[in-house]
C-alpha cells in the first residue's frame, strides 16, 4: 500500500485537523489581568487550605541535610524506584482496561447505560481494606474462585496463585482506578464529531488505522489526563501494595512516610520523607501538563447525537471481543465486589455455621443509631465536597487551558498537587496550622467545615482534570464566532464552553463526590466523636473484629455512591 | 447551515439554560436538609475534661461509651473523648499540641512509645494513690508521667479446623509444614508488628535477623495494620495470624464458637502495657488528675475486658467467662523502653532489608 498524502497519512481535510498549531490551538486567551483577578479566590483558598498546612508541616523537617540522606540511601532509592515503576505499569493496565469500557459509554446506545456507567465507578470509593478483603475472599487461596476451580476439576492445592505477587497489586489497582480513565475518556470521546470520523471512513481508513489516525489523537488529551490521575494515585497506594504484594518487598514511598509519622512519631524524618514524594508527584505532574498541551488540539464538539444501540456490535466480528470483555470485566470487577456484598449477609454462630443474615443491615438501618448517622454524615460532606469543589476545580482549569502565561504549566502543576500529597501528611498540616491560630484553629478542629475543606482540597483536581480535558477540545473558532456575535466572555462562558463541557464536569462532580464519600486519613485527623463518617465507622467496625459489619457497610456505602452517582449522572443532563 | 451558526442558534433556543443548575443546587440543598447540623446539638457545655484517645478506645465497641458516663456521674465533670486515630497519632497529635494544649489526657501510650512520650516532655508526672494496687511489674514508668491502665500479650492465633499440630514456639514457626501458612504484620506500619519484631529480639538478641530468615519463606504476606491481616485470618486465607492472646475470647463471647485458639510459646509472650498520662499545660489538671485515680478503680477495670480486650491492671478485678479461652503466657517478655528508642530505627532498617531482598 502506497503512502496516502497528505500531513500525518492521511489525506484532506481530515488530515489538516490533525496538524498541531500550538499556537492557534487555544482560543483568544483571557488577559492576564483578567486570569488574575478571577484566581484571586480560587487562590487564596488554595494558600489558606492546602499551601500554608503543607508548609507548616515541611517546616519542621525539611532540610538540605535530612534530604540528601534520603536520596543518598540504596533503600530509599531502590523504594522510591519501586514506587515509580508499580504506579507506571499499574497505570498501563488501568488504561487499557479502561478504554474498551469508554468506547461502550460513548459510542453505544443500551438499556440500563446509566446503571452501568454509575456501577462502574463505584470500585473507586472503596476503602482499601474492603477491596483487600474482596480481592482475598474471590481470588484468594480459599477464595471463591479457587474453591470453585478444586471441586470442579477435583484438585487438592488451590490451583489460581493471583494474590501476593506484583500481578495482584496491578489488578488491584486497576480495579480502583480503572473507572477513572472510563469516566474522563468517555466524557470526551461523546462529545467528538462523528463527522470527522466518517470522512475519514470515506476516505479509505478503516479498524485500527482509523482508531490509531484519528481517534486515538483526538481523545489522547482525556486519556493522558485519566493516566496523570491514576499513576498519582498509585504512587501513593499502600495498603493494597503491602497486602497484595505479599509483603515488604513491594513497600512504596508512602509507607515509610506511614511509618515515620505514626509509629515511629519521628514527625521531622516523615515531613522530609514526605516532602521528596511530593516532588516526585510534581515532577510527574509537570511532564503530563507538558504532554498534554502538546497533544491536544481544538475541534469542534458537539452535543450527544443518536448512538448506535449496543446490540448491532454483536452481530459483527467485534462482538466478540466485546463479550471478552464483559467476561474480563465480571471476573475482576463485579466478583470481588459482589464477594464484600455476599459476606455482609453472613453470621457466624457456633463452630463454623454462617446463616443468612439480615442483621447488619437491620442495625445499620435502625433510625437514630450511629450507622445512619455516619451514612448522612458521609452524603452530607460528599454533597458539600462537590458544591465547593466543582465551582473552584472549572475556574481554574478554565483559566488554565485559556491563559498564556511564562510558567503556566508549574502553576497548573502545583493546582494539581493536593491529590500528590499523602494524606497523612496533609492531615498532620492541618493540625500544625490551625493549632498556631489561637481562637480559629479551636473551632475549626473537629467541626464539620473543616472535613468539608479538607475534602474539597482533596477532590478538585479531579474536577480540574475532567473539565480541562475538555476546555482544551472546544475549537478557537467557535469561541471566536459566538464573540463576533456579541457575546462577551463571561456570556461565551455560561452559554458556550460550560455546555460543552458539562459531561466532563458530571464526571468531575462524580469523583468529588466518590473522593469525599471514601476519604479517611484526612478525616481522622479532623473528625469528633460526632461526626462519624462510613469509611471511620468501617474502620472502627474492624477495629472490633466486625468484618461482617465493616462488610455491611461497605455494601452499603457502595450502594449510596451507586445512587449518588445516577443523580449526579441525570443532574448534569438537565443542566 | 455552517455548524457555528447551528450552534449559535440552539443556544438561543433555550433562553432557560442558564436557569437549570437551579435545579442542581436544589438538589444538593436536600442533601443539605440532613446534614449534622441539623443534629448538632445548638450550644455544647464547655467541657470539663478533655481526653484524647486511639479511636477503639472511643468507638461504640471502646471502653470510653461505658467508663466515662460513670467518671461524669461520679464527678459532676462534664468530658469531652476526642479520637485521635491510633495510638501513635495520639503521641504525634500531642506533640504537635505542646506549645498549647488542648486536652488533659492522652491515652494509648504504650511501652513502646513511652520513651519517645518522656523524651519529649509532653507528660506531667502524676502519682496516683491508687498506683499502690497495681503489681509493680506493670508500673513500667518510674518517672509516673505515664500511668498504666490495661495489658495484654501478643500471641499467634491458629484455625483449629484447618491446622491439627498447632506450633508450640517461635521455633516452631520455622518448620517446612508450616510454609505460607502464616500472616504477620508490618512493624513499620503496625503495632503487633512492632510487637512481634520486638519479640523476636527479646528471644534471640542481635542474632534476630537470623530467625525471620528461616520465618520467611513461611510467611504468606505480611499486611500494614492488624486488621487486614485478621480478616484475611477469618477468611480462611492461612491458619496462623500475629494477634493477641485475647483474641479467642472475642470469638467465644459474640460467636459461641472456640474454633480460634491462641497459643502460649515456649519462649514466652510478648507483653504490651497501656498507659495514659496528664499533659503539660493541661487546661483542666484537677479533673485531669481525678480521672486518672478513676481510671484505677474497679469501676473503670471492669470494663476492660470486653471493651478493649485487654487485662486490667488491677488484681482481682473479675474477667468475664470467656477469657477462659485467653492462655496466660509462661513467660512475660519485655524489651527496656530506653533500649527500644536506642535502637529501634536500626531494627526496623535491617528488619526490612531483610525482607525486602
Amino acid at each position: 500500500m502506497s503512502p496516502p498524502s497528505g500531513p500525518r497519512g492521511l489525506p484532506g481535510r481530515v488530515g489538516a485537523l490533525l496538524v498541531r498549531r500550538p499556537s492557534a490551538n487555544e482560543p483568544e486567551g483571557l488577559s492576564l489581568p483578567l486570569s488574575l483577578l478571577v484566581l484571586l479566590g480560587p487562590a487564596a483558598f488554595l494558600v489558606w487550605f492546602f499551601f500554608y498546612p503543607l508548609g507548616s508541616v515541611f517546616a519542621t523537617g525539611v532540610s538540605v541535610a535530612r534530604v540528601s540522606r534520603i536520596l543518598g540511601d540504596s533503600y530509599y532509592r531502590r523504594i522510591i524506584a519501586f514506587t515509580i515503576e508499580q504506579a507506571f505499569l499499574s497505570t498501563v493496565l488501568a488504561v487499557l482496561m479502561g478504554l474498551p469500557g469508554a468506547y461502550l459509554l460513548a459510542r453505544y446506545e443500551f438499556l440500563g447505560k446509566r446503571f452501568v456507567r454509575a456501577l462502574t465507578t463505584v470500585p473507586f470509593v472503596l476503602p482499601s481494606i474492603i477491596v483487600v478483603l474482596g480481592f482475598v475472599r474471590f481470588f484468594g487461596n480459599n477464595g471463591v474462585l479457587n474453591r470453585a476451580l478444586m471441586a470442579v476439576f477435583d484438585l487438592d492445592e488451590p490451583p489460581l496463585r493471583v494474590l501476593y505477587s506484583l500481578k495482584a497489586i496491578l489488578l488491584a489497582h486497576a480495579f480502583y482506578n480503572f473507572p477513572i480513565c472510563v469516566r474522563i475518556v468517555s466524557a470526551v470521546w461523546s462529545r467528538l464529531r462523528p463527522s470527522t470520523e466518517e470522512a475519514a471512513r470515506s476516505l479509505g481508513a478503516h479498524g485500527m488505522r482509523l482508531f490509531w489516525r484519528v481517534t486515538l489523537p483526538q481523545i489522547l488529551p482525556g486519556i493522558l489526563s485519566a493516566a496523570a490521575l491514576i499513576f498519582i494515585f498509585c504512587l501513593l497506594s499502600f495498603a493494597v501494595v503491602l497486602v497484595l504484594g505479599g509483603g515488604p518487598r513491594y513497600s512504596t514511598v508512602e509507607v515509610e512516610v506511614y511509618r515515620l509519622a505514626k509509629l515511629s512519631v519521628d514527625l521531622q524524618s516523615a515531613s522530609a520523607l514526605a516532602f521528596v514524594g511530593s516532588l516526585i508527584s510534581l515532577g510527574f505532574l509537570y511532564l503530563y501538563i507538558r504532554l498534554q498541551s502538546r497533544a491536544s488540539f481544538g475541534e469542534e464538539l458537539s452535543g450527544a447525537g443518536e448512538l448506535p444501540r449496543l446490540r448491532t456490535l454483536l452481530r459483527r466480528p467485534a462482538g466478540v471481543l466485546f463479550l471478552l470483555y464483559l467476561g474480563m470485566m465480571t471476573l475482576v470487577v463485579l466478583a470481588p465486589m459482589a464477594t464484600v456484598v455476599a459476606y455482609s449477609f453472613q453470621a457466624r454462630t457456633g463452630w463454623n455455621l454462617r446463616t443468612v443474615s439480615l442483621e447488619w443491615y437491620r442495625r445499620i438501618l435502625e433510625a437514630g443509631g450511629p450507622y445512619l448517622r455516619a451514612v448522612l454524615n458521609s452524603l452530607f460532606f460528599a454533597a458539600l465536597t462537590v458544591l465547593f469543589s466543582l465551582p473552584l476545580g472549572t475556574l481554574l482549569a478554565y483559566v488554565a487551558a485559556r491563559t498564556r502565561m511564562r510558567g503556566r504549566q508549574v502553576l497548573e502543576a502545583l493546582m494539581m498537587l493536593p491529590i500528590g500529597i499523602s494524606s497523612v501528611i496533609l492531615g498532620l498540616g492541618y493540625l500544625k496550622a490551625f493549632r498556631s491560630l489561637p481562637g480559629l484553629g479551636d473551632r475549626l478542629q473537629g467541626s464539620w467545615y473543616a472535613i468539608v475543606l479538607a475534602h474539597t482540597v482533596i477532590a478538585y483536581p479531579f474536577v480540574i482534570r475532567a473539565a480541562g480535558a475538555m476546555f482544551r477540545k472546544i475549537k478557537p473558532s467557535l469561541v471566536e464566532a459566538a464573540r463576533s456575535l456579541g457575546a462577551g466572555p463571561w456570556r461565551v462562558f455560561w452559554r458556550l464552553e460550560l455546555p460543552l463541557a458539562r459531561s466532563a464536569l458530571v464526571t468531575g462532580a462524580a469523583f468529588a463526590f466518590g473522593i469525599s464519600v471514601g476519604e479517611i486519613n484526612a478525616t481522622l485527623m479532623l473528625y469528633n466523636a460526632r461526626l462519624t463518617t462510613i469509611p471511620v465507622m468501617i474502620y472502627r467496625l474492624i477495629g472490633s473484629y466486625n468484618f461482617i459489619g465493616a462488610c455491611a457497610m461497605g455494601s452499603v456505602l457502595m450502594a449510596f455512591c451507586f445512587l449518588a452517582f445516577m443523580i449526579i449522572d441525570r443532574a448534569g443532563e438537565e443542566v | 447551515m455552517s455548524p457555528l451558526k447551528n450552534r449559535a442558534m440552539h443556544l438561543r433556543r433555550r433562553p432557560g439554560a442558564a436557569a437549570r443548575p437551579a435545579l442542581a443546587v436544589l438538589l444538593l440543598a436536600g442533601v443539605l436538609a440532613v446534614s449534622p447540623l441539623s443534629a448538632a446539638p445548638a450550644a455544647e457545655q464547655e467541657p470539663g475534661l478533655v481526653i484524647y484517645a486511639y479511636d477503639s478506645f472511643v468507638s461504640e465497641w471502646g471502653p470510653a461509651g461505658k467508663v466515662v458516663p460513670k467518671f461524669e456521674e461520679a464527678t459532676g465533670i462534664q468530658v469531652e473523648m476526642v479520637s485521635v486515630g491510633d495510638a501513635g497519632q495520639v503521641l504525634s497529635r500531642v506533640i504537635l499540641e505542646r506549645d498549647r494544649p488542648r486536652a488533659d489526657v492522652a491515652v494509648g501510650i504504650d511501652n513502646n512509645l513511652l520513651a519517645r512520650a518522656l523524651e519529649e516532655r509532653v507528660f506531667e508526672p502524676y502519682r496516683s494513690p491508687n498506683l499502690e494496687r497495681v503489681p509493680p511489674a506493670l508500673r513500667f514508668d518510674p518517672s509516673h508521667s505515664v500511668t498504666p491502665f490495661d495489658y495484654g500479650y501478643f500471641a499467634f492465633v491458629y484455625d483449629s479446623q484447618a491446622l491439627e499440630e498447632p506450633p508450640g514456639s517461635l521455633e516452631d514457626l520455622t518448620r517446612p509444614r508450616f510454609r505460607e501458612r502464616i500472616i504477620v504484620e508490618d512493624p513499620r506500619t503496625s503495632s503487633p508488628g512492632l510487637g512481634l519484631l520486638l519479640w523476636t529480639i527479646a528471644v534471640y538478641g542481635e542474632d534476630y535477623l537470623d530467625y525471620w530468615r528461616r520465618l520467611e519463606p513461611n510467611l504468606l504476606t505480611i499486611t500494614d495494620g492488624w486488621d487486614t491481616a485478621y480478616g484475611m485470618f477469618t477468611s480462611g486465607e492461612a491458619p496462623l495470624v500475629l494477634s493477641y492472646t485475647t483474641s479467642p475470647a472475642y470469638h467465644l463471647e459474640y460467636e459461641q464458637t472456640e474454633r480460634y485458639r491462641a497459643l502460649v510459646f515456649e519462649e514466652g509472650n510478648y507483653l504490651q502495657i497501656e498507659g495514659m498520662g496528664i499533659l503539660r499545660g493541661a487546661p483542666h489538671p484537677e479533673a485531669a488528675r481525678r480521672f486518672i485515680d478513676f481510671v484505677l478503680t474497679e469501676e473503670f477495670q471492669v470494663e476492660i475486658p470486653l471493651t478493649n480486650w485487654m487485662y486490667p491492671v488491677l488484681p482481682g478485678v473479675a474477667t468475664p467467662e470467656s477469657f477462659r479461652l485467653a492462655p496466660q503466657p509462661k513467660v512475660s517478655l519485655q524489651l527496656p523502653a530506653g533500649r527500644i528508642r536506642e535502637h529501634q530505627e536500626r531494627w526496623i532498617d535491617a528488619w526490612v532489608r531483610l525482607v525486602s531482598r
